[in-house]
């Protein structure tokens, strides 16, 4: 699954792949612009939902937390 | 009246810091909450009934979400809590009848600010969206509801934050105002320089430029500047407003901190940043984090902006559609931005504005990313960062500029000045005779309060580069304490000898008050 998230990711924003920082939503490396292709395909792809509860600097900060949110709401 | 700017405020804020180091445990809390309440009071007198209605409305709401998570009724709680601010806050709009029936029943207290003089009680749009916050993160599930009424009722009243903010999270200042605070020697000297600091941005230099940005903006209705002093007026409101918000929030921060509270930072250097989105984030950092976090994730994250995005990817593409829906919620955003200043339409119009700047900016992403890639050393230049920041920094003065004129009709009328008059001379006054400045007092102030205008400006430049590198609390306390205590007290006298206060050691509100 994490493949798939990095790819997803990456191809949305290429920065994303190459950040390793702790923090992408603070660091500003994910723009509003950004969530809203990330939310529609994590979702289509998922067949999750996620909600404005979710889009928070902790859930946001690394691919690897964007995994596991992925992985809670699956 | 008590004001963050008055005598009474520090005496006032010594009487609650030596109580509150002698009492122990919950006690702290509690005398917080008496000494917010008691400062409300003084401050706005029987507004304080309005603090107390939110409070339980919101209190009572979240207990409800525990259990029940009806959509129904959150609106309705929306509803009750923007409906109080919306009469009260524009009651001007429902008629002077309804304002001066507040009037009669005491309410008048104190009335900020306001170019059309209805009441507002004061600081209700920053304690409000405090509130209203909490009870969105309850509805969300993201903490449980507060079960004590009077926790609740200290989150939104807490005297340093209460009238002009930064806007809190009740999950993060909770932490610190329910938590016993020892007392500690750098807290009280930290916070009481960075409150000199605020006394000196605002009462040194910031109450100077209201002077000159008052004389001159007002002058448009004689038709009285030409040219040269519109472009310093224009210069001028942005850095008036800047002084004085940030200085308002240097002694709101040092007073928490004596406390032992740190408050979340409301600026960070704006005016070096290279875009109008940065600028915003920061700029009045707490009220952009909370129309981003409650406002456009919102949006963005709801049914119909998800219907949306899909069904205009099959038309537009994956990026146009993501492009179309974050603009209509930039300008969602901007429009409950230009509302939360006031319903008067120069306020609207500012937050289009920026709607207007960041809607083109997201239109332009995609080409503005194939640029920074294809020149990759001009981006990275020196000389193109300062040209972004000074593009930056002319569109928000232009912005701050309206803020400070009636209407938009009127500032664009006085802008027009600009280019109609441009040398005829600095001043001219037809009916006079004058052609030139000859008396300096014709701008409100004399020439030596325009050498502390430019002395402390260039102080505030040299601070905050140091401070950008290093706190400059901590470089003070890595000094000798001789030295230390030298600066300290050259500051403060600065402060009390240079200071504009007006006749009762109590100098004028702040811009920002009046929101």
């Amino acid at each position: 699954m994490k493949e798939k998230i990095i790819s997803i990711l990456a191809e949305i924003n290429e920065d994303i792949e190459e950040y390793d920082g702790d923090n992408m939503l603070e660091d500003e490396i994910i723009t509003s612009l950004d969530i809203i292709e990330i939310v529609s395909a994590l979702e289509d792809e998922f067949d999750i939902s996620i909600k404005a509860k979710y889009i928070t600097k902790e859930q946001f900060a690394t691919i690897d937390s964007i995994c596991e949110l992925v992985e809670d709401l699956q | 009246m008590i004001s963050l700017v008055s005598i009474y405020f520090l005496i006032f804020l010594g009487i609650v810091t030596l109580v509150y180091y002698l009492l122990r445990g919950n006690a702290q809390w509690v005398w917080l909450l008496v000494s917010s309440l008691g400062f409300y009071a003084l401050a706005s007198g029987g507004f304080l009934v309005f603090v107390l209605v939110e409070a339980l409305l919101i209190f009572a709401f979240t207990k409800v979400f525990e259990t029940k998570k009806s959509k129904g009724l959150f609106i309705l709680e929306l509803v009750l809590i923007f409906g109080i601010v919306v009469v009260l806050k524009y009651a001007g709009w429902f008629g002077q009848g309804f304002a001066s029936l507040l009037g009669q029943l005491n309410f008048a207290g104190k009335t900020a600010g306001s170019s059309l003089n209805y009441i507002v009680p004061l600081g209700i749009s920053y304690y409000s969206i405090s509130g209203i916050s909490y009870s969105i993160d309850v509805f969300r599930d993201k903490y449980p509801a507060e079960n004590n009424f009077a926790k609740v009722l200290t989150f939104i009243s807490f005297f340093p934050v209460l009238t002009q903010g930064p806007i809190n999270r009740y999950d993060e200042l909770s932490k610190q105002l329910f938590t016993y605070h020892k007392f500690q020697y750098e807290n009280l000297t930290y916070g009481i320089l960075r409150m000199i600091w605020g006394f000196f941005k605002k009462l040194v230099v910031a109450e100077r430029l209201s002077a000159v940005v008052g004389t001159l903006t007002t002058g448009w209705q004689e038709n009285l500047y030409s040219g040269g002093w519109i472009v310093l007026a224009v210069a001028l409101c942005s850095l008036n407003l800047y002084m004085d918000f940030s200085g308002c929030m240097d002694i709101v921060l040092g007073a928490a901190e004596i406390l032992g509270i740190r408050l979340p930072e409301n600026f960070d250097h704006p005016y070096l940043s290279k875009s109008i989105p940065e600028f915003w984030r920061r700029w009045h950092i707490t009220l952009g984090a909370w129309l981003r976090d409650y406002v456009m994730y919102s949006f963005i994250t709801s049914k119909p902006a998800k219907l949306l995005n899909k069904k205009a990817k099959d038309k537009i593409g994956r990026k146009g559609a993501s492009v179309l829906v974050t603009c209509i919620g930039v300008l969602l955003v901007w429009i409950v931005y230009g509302v939360w200043h006031g319903l008067e339409m120069k306020y609207i119009i500012s937050g289009l504005y920026y709607a207007l700047i960041i809607i083109v900016a997201t239109v332009l992403d995609g080409p503005i990313k194939k640029f920074d890639s294809r020149f990759p050393k001009l981006v990275a230049s020196k000389a193109y960062g300062v040209f972004c920041a000074a593009r930056t920094y002319f569109l928000a003065m232009i912005g701050a500029f309206f803020f400070f004129m009636p209407t938009i009709k009127e500032g664009m009328a006085y802008l027009g000045n600009i280019f109609k008059k441009p040398v005829q001379g600095l001043i001219s006054i037809p009916e006079t005779g004058i052609e030139k400045v000859t008396d300096i007092k014709l701008l409100g102030v004399d020439l030596l309060d325009f050498v502390v205008i430019l002395l402390g400006v260039i102080l505030w430049i040299v601070l905050a580069t140091l401070h950008k590198k290093k706190d400059i609390r901590d470089r003070l306390s890595d000094m000798n304490i001789v030295l230390r205590w030298l600066i300290l007290l050259v500051m403060l006298l600065v402060v009390i000898i240079v200071g504009n206060y007006g006749g009762n050691l109590e100098a004028g509100s702040f811009i920002y008050q009046g929101f």
